[in-house]
């Protein structure tokens, strides 16, 4: 085996993840609201940005974007329809709902995009570098960047903005925020807005290395919750470091062991975090 | 009851049905700025559901007047920024946040920067942040609770000290109005005399305080005066003195009680 090699895949497989994770983080964290659409929503974004360049013939560079926005859009639909629930923390509907956004998506991307493989293809994965025996594509240094970035930035906009510490004392008690004078509404669906961006935005970068499928959507739902869980609820560091450690193993276990056995050896490793810390890595002890 | 001239806050046939229940029937009364109003009453009187009337957190029919504006129509958070805020019979605060940090989140919207501000010019950032952190800790002393207790969560802290800060908190950087929710529930003795001095200090900064509260003694102490309120029917307005004095309340209220 070509260490190395392995890990460098496990860093750009762990941006990938980490990056899909970032928008449920933040809604975890500040909503405290599950999206079991999530995953249908990488794959509605990736066969967005992929029509965008079969239909209309626009570069991947425009493609990405438009993804992004429209994404962004159906965030404020979609939060829009649930806020009722939301505002009441009915965590329980609001899991079947979001649940049945996602086999609706599914359906429904179904029916438009067809039940074949397609590739989103971007220019940048064409292009690759390589140092002796290691190599990697320039959309995963691309995406590497683009994650740590994201991350910086969200690390600053919550900790460092008004606007981080309205979404966190909402996170924290949404009635009592609204006694300070907080639009609890208004941060729900801008929280879920750019949870939709993020994803999409994910997509836009991820999705890339492989065929998709409209029914890639439930796998990217289980490892990105595994993701979430496992960075500690809500914790930006935390999935940041989730989504690298679970990039970092897989590749180190498919290369070792076998990558047929990865998801269910990840789920091990889940459970033997969440039993030794139950509040996920980041947890304060 | 002689209407007072000008108040700062105007109740007007306030309204809550439940269902079935009414909850609060054509309640009103006025509450001037530097003027504390109790509200008593047997359990399930309305207390609690009058303020949650007029902080807009439930249905009501009927009118609410800042002054000579019309503040019916704001939802609780906009009133909370207008400086019209409540507190609740349990406690209210971020259980994992410090007391310090607490303070520094009631006063969020004056002292934060935004995210222009804080990539463009990180150190105003910085600046602000350690002045909102002084003013939450003048915030917190001023009000009597002491600096060791700055850094501990709310938790970690004495029961007295707690309702102390949901008090000190829904005040925050400068209430109008401040309905307050059994702010002695649970207390006694040294911990009820340091409420009764935080409501009488509220008083002082011209604020217009309505508290709902139990004990007797405390409620006759501070009170200017007092609002009855029996099956969510107004049943008696006045002074402490005379409310004591008042045959109806009694039987309704004091002497159930008793």
């Amino acid at each position: 085996m070509n260490l190395a090699q392995q890990i460098i895949n496990g860093l750009v497989l762990g941006s990938g993840y980490a990056l899909i994770a970032i928008g449920w983080t933040v809604l975890l964290g500040a909503a405290r609201l599950v999206n079991f659409a999530h995953g249908q929503l990488y794959m509605l974004a990736a066969f967005l940005a992929w029509a965008a360049m079969q239909q209309f013939g626009v570069d991947y560079y425009v493609a990405v974007p438009i993804a992004v926005l429209a994404l962004g859009l159906l965030g404020v639909v979609l939060q829009g329809v649930m806020l009722p629930l939301v505002m009441k923390q009915n965590l329980t509907s609001l899991m079947i709902v979001t649940l049945g956004f996602g086999y609706v998506f599914q359906g429904g991307a179904a029916r438009v995009f067809g039940g074949d493989p397609q590739r989103l293809i971007s220019p940048l994965q064409a292009e690759s570098i390589r140092y002796g025996d290691i190599w990697f594509t320039l959309q995963d240094v691309v995406t590497l960047a683009g994650t740590l970035l994201l991350f910086g930035f969200l690390w600053l906009v919550m900790n460092r903005t008004r606007l981080g510490a309205l979404v966190r004392s909402v996170a924290e008690d949404p009635k009592l925020a609204q006694l300070f004078g907080i639009n609890a509404a208004r941060v729900y669906i801008g929280v879920f807005v750019f949870e939709c961006a993020a994803v999409a935005l994910g997509a836009g970068l991820v999705a890339p290395r492989s065929p998709i499928l409209t029914s890639m959507g439930f796998d990217e739902v289980i490892l990105t919750f595994v993701v979430v869980v496992l960075g500690g609820i809500g914790s930006v560091g935390g999935s940041l470091l989730a989504g690298f450690g679970l990039g970092m193993f897989t590749a180190l276990f498919g290369a070792l062991v076998s990558p047929a056995y990865t998801t269910a050896a990840a789920f091990l490793l889940l459970l033997i975090v969440l039993v030794t810390r139950p509040g996920g890595l980041a947890a304060r002890r | 009851m002689a209407r007072i001239l000008n108040p700062l806050l105007t109740v007007e046939e306030l309204t809550v049905r439940y269902g079935a229940l009414t909850a609060l029937s054509e309640m009103s009364w006025q509450v001037d700025a530097g003027e504390i109003l109790g509200i008593i009453g047997p359990n399930g009187a309305g207390k609690s559901s009058c303020f949650a009337a007029v902080t807009h957190a439930v249905e009501r029919t009927g009118e609410v007047w800042l002054g000579d504006d019309r503040i019916t129509d704001l939802t609780t958070f906009e009133l909370a920024r207008i400086g019209v805020r409540r507190t609740f019979q349990h406690n209210a605060f971020f259980g994992d946040l410090t007391l310090l940090e607490n303070a520094m989140a009631a006063m969020l919207l004056d002292h934060s920067t935004s995210l222009g501000r804080s990539i463009l010019t990180p150190w105003r950032e910085m600046a602000k942040r350690q002045r909102a952190e002084k003013a939450a800790t003048e915030l917190l002393t001023t009000f009597g609770i002491a600096r060791q207790d700055h850094h501990k969560r709310p938790g970690d802290i004495a029961y007295g000290t707690q309702r102390l800060l949901s008090v000190v908190l829904a005040y925050g950087s400068g209430a109008r109005v401040l309905l307050i929710d059994e702010p002695a529930a649970g207390t006694g003795g040294a911990d009820m005399q340091r409420l009764a001095d935080l409501l009488v200090d509220l008083r002082d900064r011209k604020v217009a305080v309505v508290v709902i509260e139990h004990h007797m003694d405390l409620i006759m102490a501070v009170a200017d005066r007092i609002v009855v309120i029996d099956q969510g029917r107004k049943l008696a307005e006045g002074r402490p003195a005379d409310i004591q004095g008042d045959e109806l309340v009694r039987e309704a209220y004091l002497g159930r009680a008793a």
